[in-house]
Parts: structure tokens; sequence; C-alpha cells
């Protein structure tokens, strides 16, 4: 009886010291991991999204000047994004999308839940085992273990497992840091940071600036003020859309380079920053989905 | 490449601009169709370049992606291990109840043997 009292304090003292090493040291909140890895996965939509826009105008713009140049060649057939683009950060965003999901699962207590059944199912067990064993004679006495001490015991092997768990969730999330920087970067940067600066803001900015312009001639030889109108109403058409564009790009920009933020501040175990990060990408993405939504009519109608 | 391609996109652009700002300024149509033209031929490059500087960026986008990808795997090596640990437990359970099969064999066979006379 002294022993197993001992077992017992020696179990919820070792647990207490679990707890506190896990709540002490610099572990990673799960649920805004959780929230980084949505992130990733509305990041994933938003630039479909984004670059197919843009891909259409692009195809637009292709046919016009096949037109113009009366040939149908592919050497004058060329649009960007490509397919072969679009699929290419598709797939960079799966695989993305796969590691922030195993990062928030390692990272999850429910990971540790199984253990728990299996601990207690084997408490349960071990009991029945063991009053078998004294009703078959085979021991005098049938050893049992208290609900306390199961209980703490299976409290320590979730506590080990859930440590080992963000620690290797850590160590993995700082190693692979500096690649994960460089994929969002390397992303916002052929966004670009102005819609006059290379990049694809500018690139697109160009196409719907071209469209307007290709009204100015029809414009200045149009006799009555109703043709004029209209051209005028098409023109300031164009412009929206060309400015909805931008903004979605905008927006687009800020969530990588905020996922960025969010997986430097997890691999850095900074809660608060990791927080606010997600906080920004989930806004910018909403953002853009307004965006899109309000416009979508306009974004692909030529 | 990367800056060589963005100086000349960089080009392009500025030269965009500055037809978009003459087709502005005229008033006669013959040569705001004759700018058009140009700002077409000018568009069509700057798509090309875009392109080009994309594929650029793909590129390293693949090699970065590579060892994000490796990570995935350590990660799921690590939440394999998690799995592990309960399925050592539930393996001693599964022992165990094992023993008490073989407890309740060996009761039912004495019992019989009593019965026997054995």
């Amino acid at each position: 009886m002294k022993i197993k009292s001992q077992l017992f304090l020696g179990a919820t003292i070792l647990s207490l010291l679990l707890n506190l090493f896990i709540t002490g040291c610099a572990t990673v909140d799960p649920t805004a991991v959780g929230q980084f890895s949505t992130g990733v996965t509305a990041a994933k939509s938003q630039t479909q999204l984004a670059l197919t826009a843009i891909a259409t105008s692009s195809r637009e713009e292709a046919i016009n000047y096949a037109i113009l140049k009366n040939e149908l060649d592919e050497q004058v057939f060329v649009e960007t994004p490509t397919p072969a683009t679009i699929e290419q950060w598709d797939r960079t965003f799966t695989v993305l999308e796969h590691y922030s999901q195993m990062l928030a699962a390692l990272i999850s207590p429910d990971t540790a839940q199984g253990f728990d059944q299996a601990a207690e199912n084997l408490a349960a067990q071990f009991n029945t085992t063991a009053a078998d064993l004294k009703t078959n004679h085979l021991v005098p006495e049938a050893p049992q273990l208290s609900p306390e001490l199961a209980t703490a015991f299976t409290k320590v092997g979730e506590l080990i497992l859930r440590a080992k768990g963000a620690a290797s969730a850590s160590k993995i999330a700082q190693a692979t840091d500096p690649q994960i920087q460089q994929v969002f970067t390397l992303m916002a940067e052929a966004i670009g940071n102005s819609h006059a600066t290379a990049g694809l803001r500018a690139t697109a900015y160009a196409f719907f600036q071209d469209k307007a312009r290709d009204l100015k001639p029809d414009f200045l030889t149009a006799n009555t003020p109703e043709a004029k109108r209209q051209i005028i109403l098409n023109y300031s058409d164009i412009l929206q859309k060309r400015d909805a564009q931008d903004q979605a790009l905008t927006s687009l920009r800020r969530s990588l380079l905020s996922l960025a933020d969010a997986h430097h501040a997890l691999a850095q175990g900074n809660n608060p920053s990791l927080k606010a990060s997600v906080g920004v990408v989930m806004d910018e993405v909403a953002r853009t989905r307004d965006l899109y939504d309000a416009f979508k009519t306009k974004l692909h109608t030529p | 490449m990367n800056d060589n391609l963005k100086d000349i996109l960089n080009t392009l652009l500025t030269q965009h601009q500055a037809l978009l700002d003459a087709i502005d300024a005229t008033s006669d149509a013959t040569v705001a169709s004759a700018l058009v033209l140009e700002l077409h031929e000018v568009l069509h490059r700057i798509t090309i370049a875009q392109q080009l500087l994309l594929n650029a960026t793909n590129a390293k986008l693949a090699d970065a992606t590579a060892k994000v990808d490796s990570a995935s795997q350590d990660l799921s090596t690590a939440l394999g291990n998690i799995t592990k640990a309960a399925d050592v437990v539930k393996g001693v359970t599964t022992f165990l109840t094992y023993v008490d099969k073989a407890l309740d064999l060996a009761k039912t066979l004495g019992v019989a043997a009593a019965q026997a006379g054995v």
C-alpha cells in the first residue's frame, strides 16, 4: 500500500513537471498552427483565382494581337501565366498544404488521444488478468492498479508524447523555415510590389491599360454624344476591372508575405506574432474573395 | 538572369507608359490608331518577358519545394512514432487478453480432469 502511494505521488509529480515543461518552454499554440494550415489552403485558392484571372486577360490580348498581325502562329499567340505555370504554383501550394497539415497534426493534443485510450484499456486489462491469476491460484494476492495510479501514468505517457511531438514539430519547422521563407518570398516578388514595376501586377495592369486605349481612335471619330457616351461607359468599366484586379493581387501579395512571417514566428515559438500574421492572412483572403465576388462578372467578360 | 529579365521588363513597361501618355494626349484619330498598334507590339513583348521571368521563378520554387516535401516526410515519421507508442500499449493489452484466455482454458481443463478423476 505504501509502495502504491509512493508510486502515485511520483507519477503525479512527474506529470506536474512535464506539464510545467510543456507550458513553460516556447511551445507553439496548436490552434494558431491549425489556422496557419487553413491560411495556406486559403492562399492556395486565392492564388489560383488570381492567376486564372490574369491568364484570361492575357489570352484576350493574345487574340487581339493575332488579329492585328493577321497571323495564326504560336510565336504571335503568347500568354502569361501559362497553364504550366499555374499548375506549378498549385503543386507548390499542395506541398506547403501537406506540410502545414502534418505540422498541425503533430502539435495537436488529439494526437496523443490514441495513447490515452490504449493506456486506459491496458490498466483495465491488467486488473482483469491479475484477478484471473488469483482465481486460478497462480498468485497468492492479485496486484491491482488503483484508478488514480492508472490515470497518473496515462497522463505522464500522454505528456511525454505531446512534448516529443511539439519538440519534433518545432525542430522541423526551424530547419524548414529558410525554404518556406524562400517559397513565399519568390511568389510575392513574382506578383510585384507596384503596378508600375516588373511583376504580374504591372503586366496585368498593362493588359487593361491597352484595352482601354483601344477605344481612343473610335472615341475621336464618334459623331454623336450617344456614341461617345457608350465608349466612355466601356472605358470606365475597363478601368474598374483593372483596379479590381490590381487590388486582388495586392491582397494576394500581402497574404503570401504574412504566411512567410507566420511560419517564421511558428519556427521561433512566437505565438503572438504567429496569431497576428495568421489574422492578416485570413483578412486578406476574405478581402480578395469579396473583391472577386463583386467583380466576378466584370473580370470574366471581355 | 532574373535581374536582366527584370531590367528588360521594366524598360518595356516604361515604354508602354510613354505610349499610353501619347495616346491620351493626342486628339488625332489616325495618330491614336498608329500609337495603339505600337502599344500592342510592346504589350506582346511584355507578355513574353513576364513569362520568362515566371519560368525562372518556377525553377527556384521547384528546388525549395523539394526540401519542404522532405520535411513533410520527417513530420510523418514523427507522427508515426507517437502512434507506435499507442500500438505498443495496445500490443501488451492484447497479450494480456491471450493470457486470460489461456487461464480460462487451463481452468476448464482442470475442471474436466477433476470430473474424470484423473
